[in-house]
């Protein structure tokens, strides 16, 4: 036996090991971002991939989900799984088989590659569905140029399949063509093989034009025309659904960049310090990858001027492409297998290398949140989770969010009711204006910045139970706090800045007070309305701190009030 | 490096440290408040001073010998970049995006300058064009864009389709009869003519999409292309000018988009060609052809029908006026035949708008308004308020305005122009220096002292002009790329791949605003207009009027009411149907206001209405508390419809007739008594075929026309006479 195949072999060991310990065992319907038994598998659908936070417009293969009718609707998702494995499974076979002429070993690094990726991302039908014709693609595409004329018309074919199995995901794979054409030959010089590639893409661009945005009918979508209240600019996508992006958690989605850049990176540098690069398309994966890699190393302040998110700006739904970081990473292993010509082993160690890496906690704070029984017997509950609305639900009370809708009708009374005492850490002489009932009057920290150790205390005569603290800046609307953490004590003697609260809320970014559309889905609306909502909790003192940083703007507070 | 060079480069230094100064004060690293880099103006205005003094010093007050260094300027552009300037909320490029797409494609294109590659502009040009065209109709969805004076001009093409050259017109439908003659002063027969081609086939309300394409999007590129080409400028160089014109600025589209005064904006788009014609035509060391002569008075009547243009060129027409008496221009060039054309072309309107405009009173105006200070006159004297207000010229003041103004344009344009002017050929670097800063001196100075004449439009035209001079600068410093050693190469390819990223970037922030993602928001006609024709067309047949109540200005998607009585039929009264009032202005005059409940009632009584549209909350809860007088009908987003009750519609308060017809340029009726006074308004300029017309004083406000020496049964039409029989001498 070859020293390649013992790797291949090691590795495929590994990766079952590895697998079975990630938990790749459990239940379809329970791993996938939408619940399987409540929704038509035949038709398009609005989903959220919870995986990845983020949402798309999905539907299984046009073409032939008639053929799901032929089956009863528990079989469906297996009916999925199988039609969509077994093609890419072929696909990536004859891929590799291309390059190796070695069926055995090119059987066993399909199954590996295909356990990674089942590692990573769990069987997420979506994901899978989505890339069933990616290897036929490349397969085709690589044939094309190496051959003739008459792989065209298979070309042509298996980008239409594309296109319509992968939905808005086929514009991600248009540079791949130009990435292989760039690679594997210099036909791309041809202008007749320029004018098919073209062509094709224009079949591409013109059908994804064809396909909707991802539509939550009702959201709110004028809740934040600027970036940061009152800050103009053109930061929302120049093309693409404008709103709600602001739901989107961009600082997940640059992590998940991360992993797969970083280790194509440390790999392709790898190997060409080790020469094994043989054709001259390594050089400008190195590139790319190092251009990506600084993408996801720079704080998130500045991710707006690099390229992950520029690209969103300018690519109709790039946000909603859930499903891109992992596209980016099979991608990568295809160029990979292309560059390398020899000891293609390498690969299994990035296979080992992403498993490890990619056991994120996040994963596991969504799917806890589906563990809940109660989901799968409320349908109403469900399409809230499945909804942009995702991330507002995690990011506070978990599925007891939906007992604040009734809070945001109360009215709020102003703390100068309970006969208050209050102390600030700056500008204790004017903090007695957060309790004057006067809309011009407001406690301010007074130097232009936030510098993230304001501190404002209020006592209230007994304990009482309260629910909700508001602390609105009112017409200076840029003072909002940029973090914000509130604690309590349930009773206290004396009023102090430094004795030992308990932590009831803390937002590290102030991402504005919750507010629900007419169906009940939760978002944040603006910024400048600073509305806490917690569960009834009793209080007697109560610590709030501004805990984030500007250089620009005040803190202020115009009255304190709070919810009982 | 010689001390020629160095002086050269402390020269561009110095330049470059004054056109940053007129764009900025305070200025910090990044944005706002991270690193504070430039305190006040001062910091660069005396570096710069002292700059310039030593490059002169050094090369021995020879100023002919100082070349232009276009890496120093490049440096300008890199400062913008990583400054917070981009952060103006009215800025054409705005932070923080624009820095992400800048550099991306700073990344695409630095292979291409590294391996000396040249870029294909040309290419580039074409792409943007069709980028923004696609981007527009995208984001139209096949909506009519409708804001601010789009639906006038529409309404003004529907006009001028109807009737040209029959104009102005007494427009029956509009306010109980309505002098229709703004065309002139709006400009609108620029862009009458040259829509011409696409409106003479179709209805102007089915392709006005089109010619607003026509004319923001593809006639720039090739005014401005042409225009470099007569200068002689080289074809890239001219690709890269049409991307620039594509790209002036947020102001400009602020104006082409959401003001929609199109005659300005085909004066502006039509002024860097007659600069450059102009300039050929004056020079008499060159022979003109004829076909450019003739090019000349055709485009230059064209803009001159937005007649505020004529100020830009006063400058050229001295230097003409010069050449003529030194060196006896008029046998060159064709000038007679130029001067002949551009009389007989121009004459003609020019005094039918002097007499039918009041063209004398409007530009004095501001003595008028100014000189009002009692309330009850500014009431009286409403429609003398304008956009600004007038003021003495205070120096500070209006440094800062300029400042805030030019920050608005295209950055690349603002530090490139000036060395640019000096890279034109010579026969047209004169005429361009003089009309630019002409151009910068009416558009800062001279804004507050005319105020009726909106001289801050002078800085729009100056950066659509500056285009090719700018071109030329950029151009030249994308040559630039090549260096002794390597760092000094990649410092040098930095700069240009930036100012280069930057350029191309121009379409892309342009789509931001297109696609109304930035401050600019424009509006296209959308569900409240389609519900209010539809409402309103339901009277057509009602042989009466329909008044909007209160003052309505921009409350039909964003747009004036001016065409609806076209899409409707039906005549309309209306506090006005375009924008020409600043203030708030009451349908009902206050000799009927005054009287209460009874005055409106009479008001409505004369002009014949029989349904009420009110938007204004006070307005419609007036309606709504007297629904013995009036029925609520329905509610169509802020209007609330109401059907006066007990009211018979009749349009003669005299006598007795029938009204037959009434189009937007006439009235038709059938007379069955000798005399009449109708319910339409009285102005001197009308006349009948068969009667004889004159005034029936109702109030102080009001006066309909009276006829008489009529037989009974005699069906006559009522219009404007001809504009010859309306000039008054």
């Amino acid at each position: 036996m070859e020293k390649n195949q013992v790797l291949n072999i090691t590795s495929f060991i590994l990766f079952a090991v590895v697998a079975y310990l990630s938990g790749t065992s459990n239940l379809i319907v329970e791993l996938n971002p939408y619940s399987f038994n409540q929704i038509d598998l035949t038709k398009s659908h609005s989903i959220v991939n919870l995986l990845y936070n983020s949402y798309q417009q999905w539907q299984f293969d046009p073409l032939i989900s008639g053929l799901l009718n032929y089956f009863d609707d528990i079989y469906h998702p297996t009916v999925i799984l199988i039609y969509s494995l077994f093609f890419f499974l072929c696909g990536l076979y004859y891929c590799i088989l291309d390059v190796s002429k070695k069926p055995f070993s090119s059987l066993l690094l399909t199954i590996s590659i295909l356990f990674t990726l089942l590692s990573i991302w769990k069987i997420d039908l979506v994901l899978i569905s989505s890339i069933t014709w990616l290897p036929f693609f490349i397969y085709s595409v690589k044939s094309y140029f190496q051959s003739s004329f008459k792989y065209f018309i298979l070309l042509a074919l298996y980008s239409l399949l594309l296109i319509v199995s992968a939905n808005q995901l086929a514009i991600i794979y248009i540079p791949i063509v130009f990435l292989f054409s760039y690679i594997g030959t210099n036909k791309l010089k041809d202008s007749f093989h320029t004018i098919v590639i073209f062509s094709i893409l224009l079949l591409c661009g013109v059908w994804i034009c064809q396909f909707d945005s991802p539509n939550f009918f009702d959201f709110h979508t004028t809740a934040r025309v600027f970036i940061n209240d009152a800050v103009a600019g053109n930061s929302r996508p120049v093309f693409g659904a404008d709103s709600p992006i602001e739901f989107q958690n961009l600082s997940l989605q640059r992590n998940i960049f991360f992993v797969p850049i970083i280790l194509t990176l440390t790999l392709s540098l790898l190997l060409l310090a080790l020469k094994k690069f043989s054709c001259k398309g390594s050089s400008m994966l190195s590139i790319v990858s190092f251009i990506l890699v600084i993408d996801t190393f720079f704080p998130e302040k500045l991710a707006h001027i690099l390229p992950v998110e520029t690209l969103s700006r300018l690519i109709p739904n790039l946000f909603f492409f859930s499903l891109l970081p992992y596209l980016f990473f099979i991608v990568l292993i295809f160029v990979l297998l292309k560059a390398i010509k020899h000891n293609r082993s390498y690969l299994c160690f990035i296979f080992l290398a992403s498993i490890i890496f990619f056991n994120r906690s996040d994963v596991a704070k969504i799917s806890s949140l589906y563990k809940q029984d109660i989901l799968y017997s409320d349908f109403n509950l469900f399409s809230k989770i499945n909804s942009p609305s995702v991330s507002v639900i995690l990011e506070n009370e978990g599925l007891d969010i939906f007992n604040i809708k009734n809070k945001t009708r109360k009215r709020f009374r102003s703390i100068s009711r309970f006969e208050s005492e209050l102390i600030s850490n700056i500008n204790a002489s004017e903090i007695s204006l957060t309790t004057d009932k006067k809309i011009k009057t407001r406690w301010t920290s007074g130097n232009g910045t936030q510098d993230g150790f304001e501190k404002i205390a209020f006592k209230l005569n007994t304990p009482i139970y309260i629910s909700a603290i508001e602390i609105s800046p009112e017409q200076n609307f840029t003072d909002f706090p940029r973090g914000l953490k509130i604690s309590y004590m349930e009773s206290c003697e004396k009023l102090s800045l430094n004795s030992s609260y308990t932590k009831l809320k803390h937002y590290p970014i102030w991402p504005g007070s919750i507010k629900f559309t007419k169906l009940g889905f939760p978002y944040y609306s603006q910024q400048s309305l600073v509305k806490v909502y917690f569960p009834k909790t009793l209080v007697q003192c109560v610590l709030v701190e501004q805990t984030n940083k500007t250089k620009s703007y005040d803190w202020s507070v115009n009255e304190i009030r709070i919810l009982k | 490096m010689s001390i020629k060079n160095l002086a050269s480069k402390l020269f561009s230094l110095g330049i470059l440290f004054l056109i940053v100064t007129s764009i900025s004060e305070v200025t910090y690293l990044w944005e706002n408040a991270f690193y504070l880099i430039i305190p006040a103006r001062r910091f660069l205005i005396i570096p710069g001073l002292i700059f310039i003094a030593s490059a002169l010093i050094l090369n021995k007050f020879n100023i002919k010998d100082l070349k232009y260094e276009p890496i120093v300027y490049g440096l300008g552009v890199v400062f913008l970049f990583i400054s917070d300037w981009f952060y103006n909320d009215y800025g054409f490029l705005q932070a923080p995006s624009i820095r992400g797409t800048i550099l991306l494609l700073a990344i695409v294109i630095f292979p291409f300058y590294f391996n000396n590659k040249k870029i294909n502009w040309s290419l580039i040009s074409i792409i943007s064009i069709a980028f923004l065209i696609v981007n527009f109709l995208l984001e139209s969805e096949g909506r009519i864009i409708f804001s601010d004076d789009h639906s006038t001009f529409l309404h003004r093409l529907i006009l001028l389709k109807d009737n040209f050259p029959n104009i102005p017109i007494y427009d029956p439908l509009w306010n109980g009869g309505y002098d229709q003659r703004y065309f002139f002063a709006t400009g609108a027969l620029n862009y009458f003519f040259l829509t011409l081609p696409i409106t003479y086939f179709f209805d102007p309300e089915i392709v006005y999409n089109y010619c607003f394409i026509f004319i923001v999007f593809v006639l720039p590129p090739i005014i401005t292309y042409l225009s470099a080409r007569i200068a002689k400028v080289s074809v890239e160089t001219s690709w890269i000018a049409t991307i620039l014109s594509l790209s002036v600025g947020f102001l400009w589209y602020r104006w082409c988009l959401q003001y929609g005064t199109m005659g300005f904006i085909v004066s502006t788009i039509l002024v860097p060609l007659n600069i450059v014609l102009s300039a050929r035509i004056v020079n008499v060391k060159e022979k003109t052809p004829l076909v450019l002569a003739l090019l000349f008075a055709i485009s230059f009547t064209l803009m001159l029908f937005w007649s505020a243009s004529g100020l830009v060129f006063i400058p050229i027409i001295l230097l003409g006026i010069w050449k003529i008496l030194r060196n006896n221009l008029l046998k060159h060039n064709h000038v007679k035949l130029i001067i002949a054309l551009l009389l007989t072309l121009n004459v003609p309107w020019i005094v039918s708008f002097w007499s039918v405009s009041n063209v004398s009173k409007f530009i004095v105006a501001e003595e008028s308004a100014t000189s009002t200070d009692s309330t009850k006159e500014y009431v009286n004297n409403r429609s003398k308020k304008f956009k600004h207000k007038t003021e003495d010229i205070d120096l500070v003041k209006v440094v800062n305005e300029a400042r805030s103004n030019l920050s608005t344009f295209n950055p690349l344009m603002i530090i490139f122009v000036i060395p640019g002017l000096f890279l034109l050929k010579r026969a047209y670097r004169l005429p361009f220096m003089l009309t630019l800063s002409w151009l910068l001196f009416l558009g800062t100075f001279c804004v507050k002292l005319k105020p009726q004449l909106e001289l801050d439009r002078m800085l729009i035209i100056l950066f659509m002009s500056a285009c090719i001079p700018s071109a030329l600068a950029i151009k030249k410093l994308f040559e630039d790329v090549n260096a002794n050693s390597t760092l000094s190469r990649l410092f040098k390819l930095s700069v240009v791949t930036l100012t280069a990223a930057t350029l191309i970037s121009m379409p892309i922030s342009v789509s931001s605003i297109i696609k109304r993602r930035t401050t600019n928001y424009y509006n296209f006609s959308d569900k409240l207009s389609k519900d209010l024709i539809n409402t309103i067309s339901s009277y057509k047949n009602n042989n009466s009027r329909v008044i909007f109540t209160g003052c309505i200005i921009h409350e039909i998607d964003g747009g004036h009411i001016a065409p609806l009585t076209e899409f409707t039929e039906v005549p309309i009264i209306a506090s006005s149907p375009v924008h020409n009032l600043w203030w708030y202005k009451q349908i009902f005059p206050p000799e009927f206001i005054s009287r209460r409940d009874e005055g409106k009632e009479e008001y409505m009584d004369l002009y014949n209405v029989s349904v009420v549209f009110a938007h204004e909350p006070k307005w419609r809860e007036y309606f709504k508390q007297r629904s013995d007088k009036y029925k609520f009908i329905k509610q169509i987003n802020s209007f609330s419809v109401f059907e006066r009750l007990n009211y018979t519609p009749n349009y003669f308060l005299k006598g007795k007739g029938k009204i037959l017809e009434q189009t937007n340029h006439s009235v038709k009726l059938q007379m069955h008594s000798d005399n009449a006074v109708i319910k339409f308004n009285y102005f001197p300029f009308l006349e009948s075929d068969f009667c004889t017309l004159s005034e029936e004083k109702i109030s102080d406000s009001v006066s309909f026309v009276k006829i008489s020496e009529c037989k009974k049964g005699t069906t006559l039409s009522i219009k404007s006479k001809p504009a010859w029989k309306r000039i008054k001498f």
